[in-house]
């Protein structure tokens, strides 16, 4: 048995013969990391990241046979959550929902004042991002993704990725300064 | 960031990377939501399925493509029976006029009208059996 050795390639083989019981443990294994990236992408708006992040899953189900294993699954599932996220920015406006917020009521460490702060810090500086920062640095930052695993996921050459991440950072250099420690 | 050698800015100890690391939140407990996701499963082809349902496609479209020609068979029979083919100035002439938009005469018309009215009838037959 495999399982122990890599447990997605196990799941993944029987999920695709048609196993639902294996699907579900995939289900299990991987739907706080792809529901954190949606709630990140759609600042905070849980319904809309459960939502599709439900899609994904369901995407996901009937495309399974088509992950060959060339990447993580994790990736190969982040990426269908970023391109289902970019359909629903299509034919939706932005969503307002504040992300600190979310986190406030959904994180039960948030009773960590200095903790709360911070994420709040953070969060409000990562939303004066421009999009395409703020994506970057959410899926090198949040994600557990390698510079070039962040790449894939959102299409870019990886140079253009970096360049996002260089901005984004210099700027939050300044936003986040008075975090910055006193020497 | 979880490879430090491929962070764009250099320095492990940048507080910038330091600080968004510690802001991270904590892992999205499930709460129901696989159950809710494996409630909205759709049903899956099993790999043998897909197979028949491929093979029945085939030998659909097959048979289209057989009762077509046969239509178009018959329809050509029918309408070289009748007689009225024309001869090869007459066709040119016809294309010439049919080309410019012209009335065409229903001597020219009537064979092929045949053939393809007899091809499109048996299509549909096929597809509604």
């Amino acid at each position: 048995m495999t399982l122990a050795v890599n447990p997605d390639a196990a799941l993944c083989e029987l999920a695709s013969a048609g196993d639902t019981k294996a699907f579900a443990a995939l289900v299990l294994l991987h739907q706080g990391a792809v529901r954190n990236q949606l709630r990140r992408l759609a600042q905070g708006d849980l319904a809309l990241a459960d939502d599709l992040a439900q899609e994904t899953f369901i995407q996901a189900w009937q495309h399974l046979a088509e992950f060959k294993g060339q990447s993580k699954l994790a990736s190969w599932l982040y990426r269908i959550a970023y391109n289902r996220f970019l359909m629903h920015r299509r034919s939706q406006p932005a969503s307002t929902a504040n992300q600190a917020l979310a986190d406030c009521i959904t994180d039960p460490s948030s009773n960590d004042a200095h903790r709360s702060a911070l994420r709040l810090d953070v969060t409000a500086a990562m939303g004066q991002l421009p999009e395409t920062e703020r994506i970057a640095m959410i899926h090198c930052y949040y994600l557990d993704l390698t510079n070039e695993e962040a790449a894939q996921v959102l299409g870019l050459p990886p140079g253009t990725l970096k360049s996002q991440l260089f901005r984004g950072k210099a700027r939050l250099r300044e936003l986040l300064a008075a975090w910055a420690p006193t020497t | 960031m979880n490879n430090e050698a491929e962070k764009p800015i250099q320095g492990a100890a940048d507080w910038l990377d330091e600080l968004l690391l510690s802001a991270r939140s904590a892992p999205v407990a499930d709460e129901g939501f696989t159950a809710r996701v494996m409630q909205q499963l759709p049903t899956r082809l099993t790999p043998a399925q897909l197979q028949e349902a491929v093979t029945r496609s085939q030998r659909q479209s097959r048979r289209l493509e057989m009762f077509t020609w046969v239509g178009a068979i018959v329809g050509s029979a029918v309408a070289f029976g009748t007689g009225n083919w024309l001869n090869a100035d007459e066709l040119n002439a016809a294309i010439a006029a049919m080309l410019e938009l012209r009335p065409v005469s229903s001597q020219f018309l009537a064979p092929w009208l045949a053939t393809i009215g007899s091809a499109a009838l048996l299509g549909w037959v096929l597809q509604k059996s």
